[in-house]
This record gives structure tokens, C-alpha cells and sequence, in this order.
């Protein structure tokens, strides 16, 4: 083997969700497709995602980012993709073929592709103020990293700086794993990421502090304290004692192989800062396709539609398609695209009963989601068909009562918790409620447990009636409590580690 | 009742039960520490407790994890006689001598 | 506590406070004891209505007038705004009955100051475009008033401790005793209390206080449960409720009971008596089912949120997924003759009641400065005999 450059049609940088669908839909059209990621894992940023994932089945939703991982790469395997893991594609040379310079453990080697898609994600921004420097700042990233794949504890009490979804998650992934957040931080007036996300913090009681900024930290040779100020208040910051600060202050598209080519970047701020001109066909330069965060950060539903995108653009460029097979193809991922990029309006909701769930003691299911995301698990999951959502995605769940039989299955799957369930018994002198719990320890029928309300409040010592853990609610269980019919409406949750 | 063991988390309701992994002892500026297979060395010195990785030459300032995935260059420490090797991404093996930066520096380094 | 006061107030809730405000005017020496804090019994959790329409002919009439016009004036004389606003009162009536009672109401004193007015269900609307008319005969209209009692309760203690009222929460009294050279002594777990005078003014928990005390205090609880929603943009501008109740059968035979010394067979009766209002932060207030129960209790009654909750809809269709972010239950004073004990305490000349008032915040104002009056020995402008806690054991 003298020559060490192998050949394939198309070639993919990044083997996160965009890379992995790039890869299964092209390898379905017939091409020879190799997948290349720095990384010893394929995934990307899905391995460290514990949390159920929102969408549509297509997308996974109601799985953990971790099993959608393996799902994708077994996919993508399966449908002939080679994976070249461990290498980091440091150059690109020439464009027609793509030769791509990747570093490895043992020197360089290259690759040939006829057309090449970059699914390249995005990096994390920093945020500076004084003694942002000292260990115990660090990235969502990596908290992400220590916490989930490798297990070990980065501090003790955490501030969370942003409260997009990634810190909103990231704050629940800390709370999974025992540790605890002392608040999130947002200088935005209102939470940016989904509501039902922060709903999970305010149950847990984490102040979210929302119009409040970093001033910066205090330590020697780790964080000892933040200091935290309300930008609508002229008092003095508020010195908040953590080991550990996290920064989740959005990312910034990876496009440097675009700019290698040559490629034009445009500025499009609500994608988080340059990305390639063009959408996935970067302009300019035939046979190169960009997808997923690279080309605009936003969820992985998106990125996976990209991918598919990219991968039906590419097998089109290398003819592998005919323009008739493209046009079929990309309709309906356009459509999907369409309704996955509407944009969600932050809503400042009350989670608390109506008047209407007061004035009539019937079993009711509680849904508290107030903003039109593209999530329809609930829906997919009613053996009874009483909750209807219908197309586009992003409409509420509408639930007709009458219909409901009480499983708890929508409690189990949505993936914002943001289910629950009302029971009467007697006419009303006895309620029950139940709601998804996903926390150690587990809990156990005729344990005690304090309740608490939507926003955290402690309402009382409530008794555990039934725990209901199948295998397909993956980890999560439905707890049903036995509470007085004036307390149950306003029962969220337990408190962690205050059961027993 | 704590999920934690040491700085490990054993418990969680997500992940399940920690499975330990086959011992290996690396050795951080001559002191041995217990780190298991599949750590890096950055992830094995924090569950050791050691969250300064180095010293910057000029001012002296800690660094220590930020990104753990290879892309800042805070967690560079000195394995096996290689300089600039970043920790966060680096995996254990056993016998693995890991040094600070500072503990390489010779007289007169701060000075340029 | 070596200290003598001129006048030791027991119980800080709005009568209590407005009591230690008026002294303080008069260059009083002034203690606040509270077993608690501030408003913890009914002060802070009813539904603000500054009420004039159910008074009763005779002393209290003259009173609760007396007081609405000074109530009118006092957040000028506080200092401090509680929200204080004159408001439409509408309310359903719903039967023959109702429309004869409130006929005969339009023909009445109270008719001309508080601007009574029948509406057909077509006009209520002007008023309040939201009302489901469809189950009403007609609307009772009437012109009263509002406030927010926690404001309220905050404007009488700022202006209270500003004046230099001493205020000692957690504290709770023990007893009584005759101290000589026409002295009390208060006696609590914070040590004694000596005192010219003692006004008390602990609300439901005056007959439990003054137990020690050979003095026959007939006295039962009424627990009132409301509930206040999310804050909306604005929507009502009434306060709109129903004409009647069943209340005034129950609390007559409650009164019968309380006055034969019985049991009440009452227990677990309930009434309802429908407010919705919306105060100025935008938030609904719905009051409010009443109870009568011998003993205190702090969690409201699924039943009542429930009664309230459909009474609402009934009327107000459009709240339907308004939610509800709490809720309440505040003990209320009940006498058997529903006319409030207030003076001072047979064989114990130097302490003086101030309960069981049927709508206490109208009356507030002026039951302070009555109080304040008797504390100075100055002529008071009215003769509360009809009031006088002793009135019960005479017959």
C-alpha cells in the first residue's frame, strides 16, 4: 500500500446526528461514503445527552441522546458507511477531487472524495469577566463530558451562566447526577430555551435568574464564589457560593474547512455567527454541502434533516439521483424543515391549576406546555387517541378528558415531564396525581415524600401510591401520590433525596 | 444516600449503577493515583481531587479543565516526557508518568 | 418588663393596628403584642371589600357610614397607598324572592349614599361585558368600595411605628391580671406587660384569650376560603357576585345554638356567597365560601374551591382555563346576635373588646378611634351599649 490515499464519492466531516443521516441517506442512494470525526465515539454532542430528545418519532424524540447515538452509527453502518474515527481532518486540498490531510496517532493521511459534506457542528462561545480563568470555569461541554460519560463530580454546587437550552438541560443533568445548581443566570429578560425545560429547574427549586448578569468570580486556586447582579436593580451584586461556574452562552458555527475552500461565509446572527452562504449547497464551490450546526446552530431534529438534505444534494452532484428522485426526496424534508424551524416564543406561564379543573372532579391530564414546540410523543404514545396535535408539530396537545383511560403513558414520555395526571376517587373527597420522576433514589410504594409545586414550593408529606417503571418509559417512572383533593391540583413533583 | 463516591458518581437514575473498569495508576509529579481504564487523565486527576492541571508561565495563574474536549489547550500537562499533551482527551494507561508544566520549568523560563 | 405603658394592644391584625395607630395620634404610650405577626388571622386573607350594604339599622349602620367616609380619606392620612377604590357591586338575583328583597332594599336608607339600582341583565353587561347573564332575573347595582388588605394592613403599621408604637411580635398572652393603682398587667411568655389600659383586639382568637378571664364570651368560628388567580390583563371592572345566601338561615340558627350553649348540629355546613373582583395588579380575587367549625383549621375544603370554581364559570364563562394560583381559609369572629363585641369587659372596666365586626374593614376607622377615645377617657360621639360584650349574660 504505497499510496495511502483511499478514494470515495463522498466524504463527511462530523459524526454527529447531520454526519451520521448525511452518511445513511447518501450510502442509500449508493455511494461510497466515508464518515471522518476527531472523536474515538461517533455521535458527536448526542453521547453526553441523557435527556429525552423532543420532536417527532422520525427524530427519536422521547429516546436519550446516548441511545440515539448508537442507533444512528448502527444505522449508518448498517447501510455501508465507513467510519474513520480518532482523525482530525486538519486540511483540504484541491476541489476537484476534495483530497483531505487528517492527522492521526500514527502521521498524516488522505483522502480522496468527490464531493464532501461538512456536518462540523459548532463550538462553544466563552464568556470573559474577571477570573473567568480559574478552574472551576468551565464550558457546558465539559461539564457534560465529566458528568455523563466520565462519571466524575467537577464541583459541588454549580451557577449556571445561560439559560438557553443547553444550560437549562445541562442544570438538569447536574441535578440527575447529585449535584446542585445554585441558579441559572440569564442577563435576557425571559428564559431562552424551551419553558417546560426550566419548568423541570423550578420544580427542583433553582432560582431562575433571569435578567441577572456575572460579574465575576472569586477564588485563589479554584472558583469560591460568583458575584451575581440584578440588571434592574441598583443594589449591590449578590456573592453566590459555588466551586463551579458554567458557562452555556451559546456557539458558534464550525466552518473553517469552509473558509480553507474559499467558501463565502455569511453573518447570520440567529445562527450563531458565520455560516456558509448557500444553505446546505455551499455557493460557490460544486460538490461541497454543509448540514447541521455547521451550518447554523439549532436542535438536532434540524441537524438530522439537514443531514438527509445534504446527503440527497450530494448523491444528486455525483449523479447518483436523478433530478426527479431529488425533487421527491427533498419536498418532504423541506416541509419538515419548515415546521421545525418555526420559532418558539418565550412565555412567562403560571403553572397552576385552572378554575375548570377545580370546578369539576374528574380525571384530568394536566399538560403544561405553553409554547408551540415540535414535540409530539405524547400524542404517539395515547393508546386511546385523547390527545390530538395534529400537523404542523408545533401545535398544543389538546387532550379530550372523556377518552382518557389513565395509563399515564403521556406522563412517562414527554419529554418535558410536563405531564401529569388528575384522579378522583369518591367524588371528589380523595385525589391522586401522578407525574414523571427520574431521580435517585428510587422511589418505592408507601414511602412518604415531600411534595412540591410547580415553582418548588414544599407542600407537604404526601404518600406514594403506585411506581410505575416499564422498559419503554426508558429510566423514567410515573409516581402517583394520594394527597387531599385541595393539594393534589397543585402537586409537580418530590423534592430529591428528601423521600424515605 | 449520597450518588457519590469520592468525586464519582455511582449512583444515577439515568446511567444506572457505576461499573468500575480494571485499575490502572498513573502517576501525577511522582505521586501515584488510582485512576480506572477509560478516564482521561484530566477526568482521573479531578476524581483524584485535583483540579489545577498547571501554571502559566508568565503570571502564574491556575488553569484547569474548561472544554474537555481538546479545543482550549487550558488542560496541557507533560505525560511520559511529552510536553503540550492535552489531558481532557488523553486516555489513561497504566505507569503513566503525568507532571505539571511548571514542575519542567528551568530558571529563567517566566523571563521571556 | 419594668416598663408601664398607657395602653397595651393585644393582636395585630387590621383592627389591632388601625387601634395602635389612632393611640399613637394621641401621644399615647403604645405596646403591640401579637402572638405572631402581623395580619395572621383573617386581616390578611379576605377579600378586601370595604362593605356598607349589609349593615344592620341602628348603631351599626351609623357606624359602618361613618367609617366608609373615613376609610375614604385615610390613605392620605396613612401616608401610603392601599389601593383603596370605589367599585360597582353587582349581583345576581336569581329568584322572585331576591328581586322582592331587593325592591324593597332600593326603598331604604343606605339606597341614595350607596347608589342602589336594579339592572335588567342587558344593562349589567355595560357594566361588566364578560357576565353570563342568562341565569339572572336581574342585577342588584351598588356603589361601595375596595381595597387591598395586605396594603392596607402595611399603611396602618408604617403609620403606627412612625409614631412610635412599640411592636412586639411572638408574644403571646397568658393571662391577666389586676395590678392596682387601676393597672393591668398582661402577662406573656415575654414577661408582664403593665398597662393603664388593654385593648384586645385578637380577632377569632379573643374568646380563647380572654378565657382566663371569668367573663362569658359566645363566640364561634366562621372560616371564610377564597381563592386568587394568575394576574390578567384587564378584565373585570365590577365586583359581581350573588344577591344572597343561604348564610343569613345558617348563621341564625348558629347564633340560636351559640346562645343555648349547645353543640352546634352546624358543623360541616357550608354557604356560599360569590365575589369576583379583579385588583389593580391584575390578579382575580373569588371569596367566598363560609363554614362555621369549632375548631381552627389551615387547609381549604376541595368542596369550596369547587362550589367557588363553578360559580365562577357560571358567570364568567371566559375563565375557564385561568389558573388559580392560591388559595385561602381565614378564621372570622362570629357573634349569635351577628353585632360585633366592642367595649370594655364587665368587672374588668380597664380592658376593652374590639371583634366579631360583620365587615370589618369598613368599620376599622372608626372602631379605632372609638377605641382610642375610651382609652383617653374622652367623650365618645356615640353610645356602643348595643355592643357591650357583656350583653350575652343578662338576660
Amino acid at each position: 500500500m504505497g499510496d495511502r490515499t483511499a478514494k470515495v464519492d463522498v466524504a463527511i466531516v462530523g459524526a454527529g446526528p447531520a454526519g451520521l443521516w448525511a452518511g445513511i441517506s447518501a450510502s442509500g442512494a449508493g455511494a461510497v461514503v466515508s464518515v471522518i470525526d476527531e472523536n474515538l465515539r461517533p455521535g458527536g454532542q448526542l453521547v453526553k445527552q441523557i435527556h429525552k430528545f423532543f420532536g417527532s418519532a422520525q427524530h427519536h424524540a422521547g429516546q436519550r441522546g446516548m441511545a440515539i447515538a448508537s442507533g444512528l452509527y448502527h444505522q449508518a453502518e448498517a447501510a455501508g458507511c465507513r467510519f474513520s474515527l480518532n482523525r482530525r481532518v486538519y486540511g483540504v486540498y484541491g476541489r476537484g477531487p476534495f483530497r483531505l490531510a487528517m492527522a492521526t496517532e500514527g502521521g498524516t493521511e488522505y483522502l480522496d472524495a468527490r464531493s464532501l459534506i461538512l456536518a462540523t457542528g459548532a463550538s462553544e462561545n466563552a464568556l470573559a469577566f474577571p477570573g473567568w480563568t480559574l478552574p472551576g470555569v468551565m464550558t457546558a461541554g465539559a461539564i457534560q463530558t465529566l458528568v455523563n460519560l466520565q462519571r466524575v463530580v467537577p464541583g459541588h454546587r454549580v451557577l449556571m451562566i445561560g439559560a438557553g437550552n443547553v444550560g437549562l438541560i445541562v442544570s438538569y443533568q447536574l441535578l440527575l447526577a447529585g449535584i446542585s445548581v445554585a441558579a441559572v443566570v440569564d442577563s435576557k429578560p425571559d428564559v431562552g430555551g424551551y419553558w417546560v425545560h426550566a419548568a423541570k429547574l423550578a420544580k427542583a427549586g433553582v432560582p431562575l435568574l433571569t435578567g441577572h448578569t456575572i460579574l465575576g468570580v472569586r477564588g485563589e486556586e479554584r472558583v469560591r464564589s460568583a458575584l451575581v447582579k440584578d440588571l434592574r436593580s441598583p443594589r449591590q451584586p449578590v456573592e453566590i457560593a459555588v466551586d463551579t461556574v458554567c458557562l452555556a452562552v451559546g456557539m458558534t458555527p464550525s466552518v473553517r474547512l469552509v473558509s480553507l475552500l474559499g467558501g463565502h461565509l455569511v453573518f447570520e446572527g440567529g445562527k450563531g455567527g458565520f455560516v456558509p452562504a448557500g444553505g446546505e449547497t455551499v455557493s460557490g464551490i460544486p460538490g461541497l454541502f454543509a448540514a447541521g450546526d455547521a451550518s447554523g446552530v439549532a436542535e438536532a431534529s434540524i441537524a438530522m434533516e439537514e443531514g438527509k438534505m445534504a446527503g440527497i444534494c450530494a448523491s444528486r452532484y455525483l449523479g447518483l439521483i436523478s433530478e426527479k428522485e431529488e425533487q421527491e426526496k427533498s419536498r418532504g424534508i423541506r416541509e419538515t424543515l419548515a415546521e421545525l424551524r418555526q420559532p418558539v416564543r418565550p412565555v412567562r406561564e403560571e403553572f397552576s391549576p385552572s378554575l375548570s379543573l377545580f370546578s369539576s372532579p374528574v380525571r384530568r391530564v394536566i399538560m403544561e406546555c405553553p409554547q408551540e414546540i415540535p414535540c409530539n410523543p405524547c400524542e404517539k404514545n395515547c393508546p386511546r387517541g385523547a390527545i390530538k396535535i395534529g400537523r404542523p408539530i408545533t401545535n398544543r396537545p389538546q387532550v379530550d378528558h372523556a377518552l382518557c383511560s389513565g395509563c399515564g403513558n403521556c406522563v412517562a414520555v414527554c419529554p418535558g415531564m410536563a405531564c401529569y395526571l388528575l384522579e378522583y376517587d369518591r367524588g371528589g373527597e380523595k385525589a391522586k396525581l401522578s407525574f414523571a420522576y427520574e431521580g435517585w433514589p428510587l422511589v418505592h410504594r408507601g414511602d412518604w415524600v415531600m411534595a412540591v409545586a410547580g415553582d418548588g414550593r414544599k407542600l407537604g408529606r404526601v404518600q406514594v401510591e403506585k411506581v410505575k417503571s416499564l422498559k419503554a418509559y426508558s429510566a423514567t417512572s410515573v409516581v402517583t401520590v394520594a394527597a387531599g383533593p385541595e393539594l393534589a391540583p397543585y402537586i409537580r413533583g418530590m423534592a430529591r433525596g428528601e423521600n424515605g | 444516600m449520597l450518588q457519590h463516591e469520592g468525586n464519582r458518581i455511582v449512583h444515577h437514575p439515568i446511567l444506572g449503577e457505576w461499573k468500575p473498569r480494571a485499575g490502572v495508576t498513573i502517576f501525577y509529579n511522582g505521586r501515584p493515583i488510582l485512576a480506572q481504564e477509560g478516564d482521561t487523565i484530566a477526568a482521573a486527576l479531578l476524581a483524584a481531587g485535583i483540579s489545577v492541571l498547571r501554571y502559566t508561565k508568565k503570571r502564574r495563574e491556575p488553569r484547569g479543565i474548561f472544554c474537555a474536549i481538546g479545543q482550549c489547550s487550558d488542560c496541557i500537562m507533560t505525560v511520559n516526557g511529552e510536553p503540550n499533551v492535552r489531558t481532557c482527551i488523553t486516555p489513561v494507561e497504566n505507569g503513566m508518568k503525568v507532571c505539571s508544566e511548571e514542575s519542567q520549568w528551568k530558571a529563567g523560563d517566566d523571563q521571556f | 418588663m419594668k416598663e408601664t405603658w398607657d395602653v397595651v394592644v393585644v393582636g395585630a391584625g387590621m383592627v389591632g393596628l388601625a387601634v395602635a395607630y389612632e393611640l399613637s395620634r394621641r401621644n399615647l404610650r403604645v405596646a403591640l403584642l401579637d402572638k405572631g405577626g402581623l395580619g395572621q388571622g383573617a386581616s390578611a386573607a379576605n377579600c378586601g371589600l370595604v362593605l356598607a350594604s349589609d349593615a344592620e339599622p341602628g348603631l351599626s349602620r351609623d357606624l359602618t357610614l361613618e367609617g366608609f367616609r373615613l376609610l375614604s380619606t385615610l390613605s392620605a392620612r396613612l401616608g401610603y397607598d392601599f389601593e383603596f377604590e370605589q367599585k360597582t357591586f353587582l349581583q345576581a338575583l336569581i329568584s322572585e324572592t331576591e328581586l322582592a328583597e331587593a325592591e324593597e332594599m332600593l326603598n331604604g336608607p343606605l339606597s341614595k349614599p350607596l347608589h342602589f339600582r336594579l339592572l335588567t341583565p342587558e344593562e349589567s353587561r355595560r357594566y361588566e361585558p364578560y357576565l353570563d347573564t342568562k341565569d339572572a332575573l336581574a342585577v342588584f347595582h351598588s356603589l361601595q368600595a375596595v381595597v387591598n388588605p395586605l396594603q392596607l394592613l402595611f399603611a396602618y403599621y408604617r403609620a403606627a411605628r412612625r409614631q412610635g408604637v412599640t411592636w412586639f411580635p411572638k408574644t403571646e398572652v397568658r393571662g391577666f391580671s389586676d395590678y392596682g393603682n387601676a393597672q393591668v398587667a398582661v402577662q406573656t411568655e415575654r414577661g408582664e406587660f403593665k398597662a393603664r389600659k388593654v385593648i384586645v383586639a385578637a380577632g377569632a382568637w379573643s374568646a380563647k384569650l380572654l378565657s382566663p378571664l371569668p367573663v362569658e364570651l359566645p363566640m364561634a368560628f366562621i372560616q371564610g376560603e377564597a381563592m386568587v388567580t394568575e394576574a390578567l390583563p384587564s378584565l373585570l371592572s365590577c365586583c359581581t357576585g350573588l344577591f344572597t345566601s343561604d348564610r343569613i338561615d345558617l348563621e341564625k340558627a348558629l347564633g340560636a345554638d351559640l346562645l343555648a350553649g349547645k353543640q352546634s348540629g352546624l358543623e360541616e355546613t357550608s354557604c356560599l356567597e360569590l365575589d369576583v373582583r379583579q385588583m389593580q395588579g391584575g390578579n382575580l380575587l373569588i371569596g367566598q365560601k363560609t363554614d362555621y367549625n369549632s375548631a381552627y383549621r389551615d387547609t381549604v375544603s376541595w368542596n369550596g374551591m369547587g362550589l367557588m370554581a363553578g360559580q365562577v364559570l357560571r358567570w364568567f364563562p371566559t375563565l375557564r382555563a385561568v389558573r388559580v394560583l392560591r388559595t385561602w381559609v381565614s378564621p372570622v369572629a362570629f357573634t349569635p346576635d351577628h353585632q360585633p363585641l366592642l367595649g370594655p369587659l364587665p368587672h374588668f372596666e380597664n380592658i376593652f373588646l374590639a371583634t366579631g365586626f360583620k365587615s370589618t374593614i369598613v368599620l376599622t376607622p372608626i372602631v379605632a378611634e372609638l377605641a382610642a377615645d375610651w382609652a383617653c377617657d374622652a367623650n365618645m360621639p356615640y353610645d356602643l351599649g348595643e355592643f357591650r360584650p357583656a350583653r350575652f349574660g343578662e338576660e
